[in-house]
């Protein structure tokens, strides 16, 4: 019994890895313009997997997935020419923080499927559980 | 005479569909790990399960226990993450593993019936 009940960790592992990430992508689109208290911009927050390796359950082929961090990103700022901004530099550049938009829309959809081929997973684990449960009748 | 020898043929089968599922899971849930590598569960060779005897304690243990085996699925990357697993590769294993798994099940489900007729017949 406990068997079948780490075969559906497994996929709810993924799948809140997934949601976690939209998470973050959901921060990062919010925060396409703020700036920190520090005056600042914002630093694009990016989510680490990690494949969680037990040596008991390796044997077993059960893997599931953990959030191992999140961290803000080091690319650099974007920076716009704009004299007229009150956070422009002294020849009038303004950083922006270093989200882009194409990237993230592309990573959330990426997050959705990988999200949904979780579910999907989840739903046949539980079609063969029932199935077994059948043996009783 | 064995009176569950069906069921007891088909259940390494079973076993073996039920633990595949498992490694399918995986390699679904770290379909975005960087670095993970696909999984894939063989089944070993006789040769391999052959209990062996042993007279000193030095010799090789025979491993009848575990008839399977976790590989890592050696092919050329497809991510820039270091990341090996195809999902929909994954997600055609899945289905086909699901539809093995009925077919074992409905062969244990018609020897258990067959034997409940049995039992029936008799009180009769």
């Amino acid at each position: 019994m406990n068997d079948l009940f780490r075969a559906f960790e497994i996929s709810a592992s993924g799948m809140f890895a997934q949601r976690v990430r939209m998470n973050v992508i959901a921060s990062n689109l919010a925060n396409y313009e703020s700036y920190k208290e520090t005056g600042e911009p914002f630093r694009k927050l990016e989510v680490l997997f990690r494949a969680v390796y037990e040596p008991e359950r390796i044997k077993k082929g059960e893997v599931p997935v953990e959030v191992a961090g999140i961290r803000e990103s080091d690319e650099p700022f974007k920076l716009v020419f704009d004299p007229s901004d009150p956070r422009a530099d002294a020849q009038g550049f303004v950083r922006k923080p270093n989200v882009e938009l194409v990237k993230e829309m592309a990573d959330m959809i990426s997050a959705v499927r990988s999200y949904e081929a979780n579910l999907t997973a989840f739903n046949v684990t539980k079609e063969m559980a029932l199935r077994t449960i059948e043996l009783w009748r | 005479m064995d009176l569950f020898e069906g069921v007891r043929k088909v259940e390494p089968h079973l076993e073996f569909t039920w633990r595949r599922h498992k490694v399918i899971l995986s390699n679904i849930a770290n379909a975005d790990t960087p670095n993970y590598r696909a999984l894939e569960l063989v089944m070993k060779k006789r040769q391999e399960t052959i209990p062996l005897k042993t007279t000193r304690p030095k010799h090789i243990r025979p491993t009848a226990e575990l008839r399977f085996k976790v590989v890592e699925v050696r092919r050329d990357l497809i991510g820039n993450d270091r990341n090996n697993v195809s999902l929909e590769e994954e997600m055609a294993k899945l289905l086909q593993n699901r539809i093995a798994y009925e077919v074992y099940m409905r062969m244990a489900v018609g020897s258990l019936d067959k034997l409940n007729k049995v039992i029936q017949g008799g009180g009769r």
